[in-house]
């Protein structure tokens, strides 16, 4: 007692290591058999998925303030469509909750009558993976999530088929032949959206070349020097999918005679304008309202949902200010992969 | 004591009706009814068998935390830096819990003394600066609490990232790395009663031993400690690193308590609460515990609140735990004034 009292670390660590080793003999004695009463629960609800509709009531978590302008609050504005187009009870949003908290944010919605919990982002995808087992009667929903369980499902957008419209329209426009991407990062679902930009951009002119560069941040400085050298090298159109990386290649193309620009992910009309030729778009409403839609015809989970060009979640939005004219013969191949898309004939991501 | 505690009851109770006054009008203002969201505050945080246990959850981390901070300011340091020292905690136990081939016995507690091991250098840090720098730890800790925000901003997009690279997040850790779980159906960890135990292992600490002693000697002022021979540099330093161990050990038992993998944004500011904790307890040990409690509960219900109330927006639930604070600062500030005012009369 006397050596411990002139050193606090004697006495400290092995009380510290004496409770741990006890815990933790606990832990591995019931970790396994937790994981095996999980399963009954989600295989039961897997076989209950009848045909019937079902009453949607519908809450929702977003990793911001649903007055954001941006990403949280399109998902607020899904909400809302949900509630005004197919009747459901809605619940009022849980704005940026605790990460450490999302688990226990499901649980409570769950249990407060929710069939149809939204979670707005992928973040919320490793909580919705834990908890989805213990709340078999609702369904839950991440966007850009990846984790499926029997009540659980990410919605992906097929951003492919938007970056082929996108496509399409640069290929129809470019007088140099020689078009330019800028992607925030080489990750899987740029690189996906990107080659099916090419494809799309072949399909019209295939004597276009594609240069991709990925500017490695969002970065507004190092995406409007990377755009220049695009510009300098000849490319007369740049797609970006580079966030706020996105106003550096909107500055470096207003600067360049001749040279357009293509938005990301929303309507960007307001970056290069007049030489702004359009956005590709990713709409959060609409994909969320196909997923309710879903819902209440009874599916629960299982595999993700693709929103795409058939929910119009996805499409191609012309800038009506741009200065220069894109042709009614452009637009009508446009519209015809749109079709194409829709319908499932034509397929970018194979 | 007990006296004084009685007739310092009227005043704390002005001062929290005031308080509660003063949260009934923004919650009116917004548009809400504040019997509805006392309601809904109560189920969420002691309702049911499950939010009582959340309350429990949440308090953990807010207890060591708090622990911390309190142990550091009774010394004189103000350590602001328990949200940094949380956080490399939590990467350092998340390091440990991604292993594979570690003996099961010792995975727990390897993890545990990673995160307590972390924290305690990140603050030391600061402690080095102090001691031989004379850098102030106010500004020293602060500043590397954005350094560590970095830090895991990094480490959860390069070395701890999944393995699948898709999402900023780590992967899994082992089970046998995981706190057992103690009631079926809700989240409640072995961490927790951990928690707990470090807070009677701290009060026995300061009031039973003979570092505790010159821990708090050198905060009633090191010239006097420094006059009786208590070393002030090696406690001032020791200080440091328990304070910073504390707030690793809290990041650590999250890791392996609740969410079992790192992402980005890991902690909701406990480090910043835990200075709140840490106050409202008056920095005594045990008084963290109800203290944390209290605001574990808070944030539990609000939890709820925010899901059941249509229009009370998140930092509703910020105004809230402020005003509460305030109206305690208030408390203290008012008894205080009434204590000088009397001693200064009877002189």
């Amino acid at each position: 007692m006397t050596q411990n009292l002139r050193r606090p670390t004697a006495f400290f660590v092995p009380s510290l290591i004496v409770f741990a080793a006890l815990a933790a003999g606990c832990a591995q004695q019931s970790g396994s058999a937790g994981d095996t009463a999980a399963s009954p629960a989600a295989s039961a609800t897997a076989s209950g998925t009848g045909g019937k509709t079902m009453a949607l009531k519908v809450a929702l978590i977003t990793p911001g303030k649903i007055s954001d302008k941006g990403w949280s609050q399109s998902a607020y504005e899904g909400q809302q469509r949900i509630k005004a187009e197919l009747g459901a009870e809605t619940s009022p949003p849980v704005e940026s909750p605790a990460l450490s908290d999302v688990a226990s944010v499901f649980q409570n919605q769950a249990q407060e009558g929710n069939t149809l919990i939204f979670a707005h982002g992928s973040e919320f995808d490793a909580a919705a993976k834990t908890v989805a087992a213990s709340v078999p009667q609702t369904t839950m929903v991440v966007m850009g999530g990846r984790a499926i369980a029997p009540n659980l499902m990410p919605i992906q957008f097929a951003s492919g088929q938007a970056t082929y419209l996108a496509g399409v329209v640069a290929g129809g426009m470019t007088r140099t032949n020689k078009i330019g991407l800028v992607g925030v990062q080489k990750i899987p679902i740029i690189v996906a959206a990107f080659s099916a930009f090419e494809q799309g951009v072949k399909s019209t002119n295939s004597e276009a070349t594609v240069t991709t560069t990925y500017v490695g941040s969002e970065d507004i400085a190092k995406a409007k020097q990377q755009t220049q050298a695009l510009l300098d090298s000849g490319v007369d159109v740049v797609m970006h999918n580079a966030n706020e990386g996105g106003k550096g290649v909107a500055d470096a193309v207003m600067a360049k005679d001749g040279a357009m620009f293509i938005g990301a992910n929303s309507d960007q009309s307001d970056l290069a304008t007049p030489k702004n030729l359009g956005s590709f778009i990713l709409d959060v409403p609409s994909a969320m309202l196909a997923v309710a839609k879903e819902v209440q015809g009874g599916k629960r989970g299982g595999a993700p949902y693709m929103a795409g060009v058939k929910d119009k979640a996805v499409f191609f939005k012309y800038n009506t200010k741009f200065a220069g004219t894109i042709s009614d013969s452009l637009r009508a191949k446009v519209t015809e992969v749109e079709t194409a898309l829709a319908s499932g004939t034509l397929d970018p991501s194979k | 004591m007990k006296q004084r505690l009685l007739r310092d009851l009227p005043l704390l109770l002005l001062t929290f009706s005031l308080g509660a006054a003063a949260l009934a009008l923004i919650i009116r203002l917004v548009g809400a009814s504040p019997v509805a969201v006392s309601k809904a505050l109560w189920d969420g945080a002691f309702g049911s068998r499950y939010s009582l246990s959340e309350t429990l959850v949440q308090t953990a981390p807010l207890l060591l935390t708090g622990l911390g901070v309190a142990v550091a300011f009774r010394c004189g340091l103000f350590n602001i830096g328990a949200e940094g020292q949380f956080l490399v905690g939590a990467m350092a136990a998340t390091g440990v819990g991604i292993l594979k081939n570690v003996p099961a016995v010792i995975h727990l507690p390897l993890l545990l003394l990673a995160g307590a091991a972390a924290g305690a250098l990140w603050s030391g840090i600061a402690g080095l600066l102090k001691v031989y720098r004379g850098v102030q730890e106010v500004l020293s800790t602060l500043l590397l609490n954005f350094v560590a925000l970095q830090m895991l901003s990094w480490m959860v997009r390069g070395p701890l990232q999944e393995a699948q690279k898709g999402f900023p997040q780590s992967d899994l850790i082992a089970v046998p790395a995981r706190f057992v779980l103690l009631a079926p159906g809700t989240r409640l960890h072995a961490g927790v009663l951990l928690a707990l135990f470090c807070a009677a292992l701290i009060w026995f600490f300061l009031r039973w031993t003979a570092g505790g002693f010159a821990l708090r000697a050198v905060g009633s002022g090191e010239g006097a400690a420094e006059a009786a021979g208590i070393p002030v540099r090696r406690t001032v330093l020791a200080t440091f690193l328990l304070s910073g161990a504390l707030s690793g050990l809290a990041g650590a038992i999250q890791i392996s308590g609740v969410t079992y993998l790192l992402s980005d944004g890991y902690s909701p500011g406990y480090g910043y609460t835990a200075i709140a904790v840490a106050l409202l307890a008056n920095l005594s040990p045990l008084a963290v515990v109800p203290s944390a409690l209290f605001f574990g509960a808070l944030t539990a219900g609000s939890n709820v609140v925010q899901q059941r109330i249509v229009g009370i927006p998140s930092v509703v639930v910020q105004v809230l735990q402020a005003v509460v604070l305030l109206a305690f600062l208030a408390y203290a500030w008012a008894r205080e004034r009434r204590q000088r005012r009397e001693e200064g009369g009877v002189a």
